[in-house]
């Protein structure tokens, strides 16, 4: 299993571009197994979204 | 309708500080712009409900002004090496994780519970939060981070004219996502409780 820490970069790349074949399915099964991952996505998600409203 | 009685230097300091971040060394035109809005500003001011709504409109105007100028520009400012904030932000990060890379049974994540649409206060509120975490960002990453996320610049054209190499890209917006999550987390998800 990738490591967490290189799961967070993922995560943050995700929001600036799509990812390739493989990032996207190394990600998706992690955070699939992960709930801190998955929290961490859930946080910068809101992040992402309401820094627009700024 | 009641318009609001706005607080001119605060605004006007804000706006300061993000033209400053988006436009270093160059004072003049900084100065220039935020007039500029301000001038718009006050012709229009008494149509606004709220200081929120307002100072959103004031900020999306410089945003505007900020990214025509950027536009007409073939290079921006270079981003430089890591300051040395950015390296204890850095620091701070990989103290959350074990020496295999996994988060640390003590560091905690939870599901954010944001402010309902419905509540004004708690929501504005949040967001001021929010733009005072962005404002404790070093200059570099704070720069590179509004590009994307506030003037709506493509990833690509930001790491071109900054002359970013991709991944030192993805660490300076890795780095901004970071410190503002933690920044969050301590500002307001801990007091979260007391807001409701």
């Amino acid at each position: 299993m990738k490591k967490c820490i290189h799961i967070t970069y993922l995560i943050s790349q995700l929001q600036d571009e799509k990812l390739g074949f493989r990032q996207r399915w190394i990600l998706r099964l992690h955070i699939l197994m992960c709930h801190k991952c998955r929290c961490y996505k859930h946080q910068l998600d809101i992040i992402q979204k309401n820094i627009k409203h700024l | 309708m009641t318009s609001p009685n706005p607080n001119w230097p605060h605004i006007r300091q804000n706006l300061l500080r993000f033209a400053h971040i988006q436009l270093p060394n160059q004072p003049d035109l900084i100065e220039d712009l935020v007039q500029e809005t301000l001038i718009v500003a006050y012709e229009k001011y008494a149509t606004f409900r709220t200081q929120s709504q307002l100072t959103t409109w004031i900020f999306g105007i410089l945003k505007n002004k900020v990214k025509e100028i950027l536009r007409q520009q073939q290079r921006w400012q270079a981003v430089f090496v890591a300051e040395q904030s950015e390296n204890q932000l850095d620091e701070l990060f990989s103290q959350q994780f074990d020496k295999n890379g996994q988060w640390l049974n003590d560091t905690e994540l939870t599901d954010w519970l944001t402010p309902q649409p419905d509540a004004f206060l708690q929501e504005k509120q949040f967001l001021q939060t929010l733009q005072l975490c962005l404002y404790t960002l070093p200059e570099n990453t704070a720069r590179v981070f509004m590009m994307r996320e506030i003037l709506d610049f493509d990833a690509r054209e930001i790491q071109q004219k900054c002359g970013l190499q991709a991944n030192h890209y993805h660490v300076l917006m890795h780095r901004a996502r970071e410190t503002l999550r933690q920044c969050l987390q301590i500002k307001w998800f801990n007091y979260a409780g007391d807001v409701s």
